[in-house]
């Protein structure tokens, strides 16, 4: 006999159902939920990383709040899409488990294909801005590229390890970590904008005014897609909060809740830092710098104080390791669910039972996460816009296919009532329209070397259109293999469409 | 206070060890023994579902395995796979079967893990109400 029953309410068999055997089951709650939302999303490291290079885009400027804005009615609609498809399938492989169900293996192979690619090429911009605090941290301004290069290798391998040994943050440790963060945001912010209207700032200094805010003060839709594409980036990862509500206390509601929560606080935060950035610098000073460091850079200026400038460097430092660790760790999560659904090989797929994370796709990541930082730092002048823009059209692409995946899979539930028409349906496709109408007017764009910043060309045009395509071609080529090599437990499935009862329960307000 | 040993058991040589001396402590004190496998999941980064199964799948695994060898050894024995931090699980489960010891396995398989985290024996000593009994792999 192996088992003494009935003096516990959870005794073997072991593994059974999720229902009852949590220690704790509402293990996030409320203001977690606010606090993974915004960290997962990294807002210092995401300012360091594309404000200068939004200002920079011609014809945006001073308008660069509007496009701070802009950027984030796409990704709040598309989340509607991840709150409702992961509703129908909570699946670590999202968008290509959802993609693959909707519209099919091949369009959901893809799909997942740019998720990975999105986030290795993230990796690089991560290293990057890591290797250039770091060294601002210590007094060094103007790092050699070769020095910049080995820490972010040395931080990449670092932050691998800690995603496969499983070590991650608790929940206060991360609330007070974030709330570290934005205090430091805030105040960097105050203390530029007193000092700009109080005539303290440095020459060229503006006084912000609502003009800034017009979007009819954009130059062209080139100048506003160029920007949004830059842009989209800093909301990226913030739809996690609408996919962990199987955990969240009251699942109905709380979600929901901390997804817009949070979403408020991003949006305040970048529209406050990047007004208060523009004002105090003034436009042209942040738009010719684009090495990335432009905040800690600002931030000593705007102090006065070296030792409190250090203040916004560590907190762009600490976001960036947060940054990294919401990078690996669902995209490694994805290369599992891939596996696991015969889509990638089966090693992928493995969990390793020492540490319990899938340490073996985990390490994969960080190796070719750091193949293509190095590769791309040897042959790119201007690493951190070629990156940037290319993990716009990443982005653009695999988000648009979700928010079209949302409507084809929901399509007989649609017409059952007007919430689901407009929250299911209109939400989603809008979304998804907006990312692809980027998509196809930055390709067009980036077709001209000449409409990226950096000015580099590739075989002709732009190299995040290279970048970006690139890594779609090569996707196709290696999914055609794949399927060469048989696979017909994933490539022989068919499109599916949603459970009415997955509508018929009751509104979560998650959208 | 009742005989009952609790255990955690990973599949590890710590694990091993600890079960072992959880086997004899048993027969010892004609006692009965709870092995648990505790799993804490990540909360950040987003969905994790597949993954969540596939540690699943392990702890039944290694629980099926822990039952084999106490019914080799002839030990009563009831399994419990419980989400959450390793440390707090035993020591939740020794309180609530009133339980006489907690036996672990020195924390040899995670150096640096426990290095940065603190060990479950180490914590342990601040979390259990019952004598904890470390047994180190051979």
């Amino acid at each position: 006999m192996a088992t003494d029953s009935a003096s516990s309410p959870e005794q073997s068999p072991a593994g059974s159902g999720p229902g009852d055997k949590g220690l704790k089951a509402n293990a996030i709650g409320f203001v977690s939920g606010v606090v993974i939302g915004v960290a997962s999303t990294a807002p210092g490291y995401s300012l360091a990383a594309s404000l200068g290079l939004v200002v920079a885009v011609v014809g945006v400027g001073i308008h660069a709040p509007v496009i701070m804005i802009a950027a984030f009615i796409p990704m709040l609609l598309i989340a509607a899409s991840y709150y409702w498809m992961n509703r129908a399938d909570p699946d670590c492989g999202t968008t290509f488990s959802w993609v693959t169900r909707a519209m099919g293996p091949g369009l959901g192979w893809i799909g997942g294909w740019a998720i990975i690619v999105a986030d290795v090429i993230v990796m690089a911009n991560l290293a990057q801005i890591a290797g250039l605090y770091l060294f601002l941290l210590i007094g060094i301004d103007a790092p050699s590229t070769l020095a910049v290069t080995i820490v972010g290798v040395l931080f990449i391998a670092a932050m691998t390890w800690i995603c496969v040994i499983g070590i991650e943050l608790n929940a206060k440790t991360q609330i007070g970590l974030l709330a570290a963060e934005l205090i430091t945001l805030a105040l960097f912010a105050a203390v530029a904008l007193i000092r700009v209207y109080a005539g303290d700032a440095p020459h060229g200094s503006v006084t912000p005014s609502l003009e800034w805010f017009n979007p009819a003060g954009i130059g062209s839709v080139t100048a506003l897609t160029s920007g949004v594409l830059l842009a989209v980036f800093i909301y990226w990862g913030w739809d996690t909060t609408v996919t962990v509500n199987e955990e969240t206390e009251d699942s109905a509601e709380t979600p929901g809740r901390a997804a817009i929560v949070s979403v408020f606080v991003l949006v305040f935060t970048y529209v406050i830092v990047t007004v208060a950035a523009i004002a105090f610098g003034g436009p042209d000073a942040l738009a010719n710098d684009q090495s990335g460091d432009v905040l800690g850079l600002e931030a000593n200026a705007v102090f006065g104080s070296a030792l409190l400038g250090k203040l916004v460097v560590i907190a762009v430092l600490s976001s960036a390791a947060a940054s990294c660790q919401t990078t690996i760790l669902p995209t490694a999560r994805t290369a599992l669910s891939m596996a696991r659904a015969k889509a990638l090989p089966a090693k992928l797929g493995e969990v390793n039972a020492q540490y319990m994370t899938p340490a073996f796709a985990t390490w994969v990541m960080g190796v070719v996460s750091v193949i293509w930082y190095v590769g791309l730092t040897i042959v790119s002048e201007n690493m951190l816009f070629d990156a940037i823009a290319a993990l716009g059209l990443m982005i653009a692409f695999y988000y648009g296919l979700t928010g079209y995946a949302c409507a084809i899979y929901y399509r007989r539930e649609l017409l059952k009532s007007a919430r689901n028409f407009f929250f299911i349906g209109v939400a989603p496709v809008v979304g998804a329209l907006m990312l692809t109408a980027i998509f196809v007017k930055s390709c067009v764009d980036l077709s001209d070397p000449a409409n990226s910043a950096s000015g580099n060309s590739w075989f002709g045009v732009g190299p995040p259109l290279v970048i970006g395509l690139g890594f779609l071609v090569m996707g196709v080529v290696l999914m055609i293999f794949w399927r060469l090599a048989g696979h017909p437990e994933f490539f022989g499935r068919k499109p599916e469409t949603a459970d009415p009862a997955l509508v018929a329960r009751s509104p979560a307000g998650g959208s | 206070m009742s005989n009952t040993i609790i255990t955690g058991y990973d599949g590890s040589d710590g694990g091993k060890a600890a079960l072992a001396e959880a086997f004899r402590l048993a027969a010892d004190l004609d006692g009965n023994v709870v092995v648990i496998f505790a799993y804490e999941k990540v909360v950040v980064g987003g969905e994790s579902h597949d993954l969540d199964e596939a540690v699943e799948a392990i702890g039944a695994r290694v629980l099926a395995e822990a039952a084999e060898l106490a019914l080799a050894a002839g030990v009563r024995l009831q399994t419990e796979y419980l989400e959450g931090d390793a440390a707090q699980a035993l020591a939740t489960v020794a309180e609530r079967e009133q339980a006489r010891y907690i036996v672990v396995g020195g924390n040899g398989e995670r150096p640096l893990k426990a290095w940065v985290l603190g060990s479950t024996p180490n914590r342990l000593l601040a979390l259990a109400d019952c004598p904890v009994v470390v047994v180190r792999a051979t």
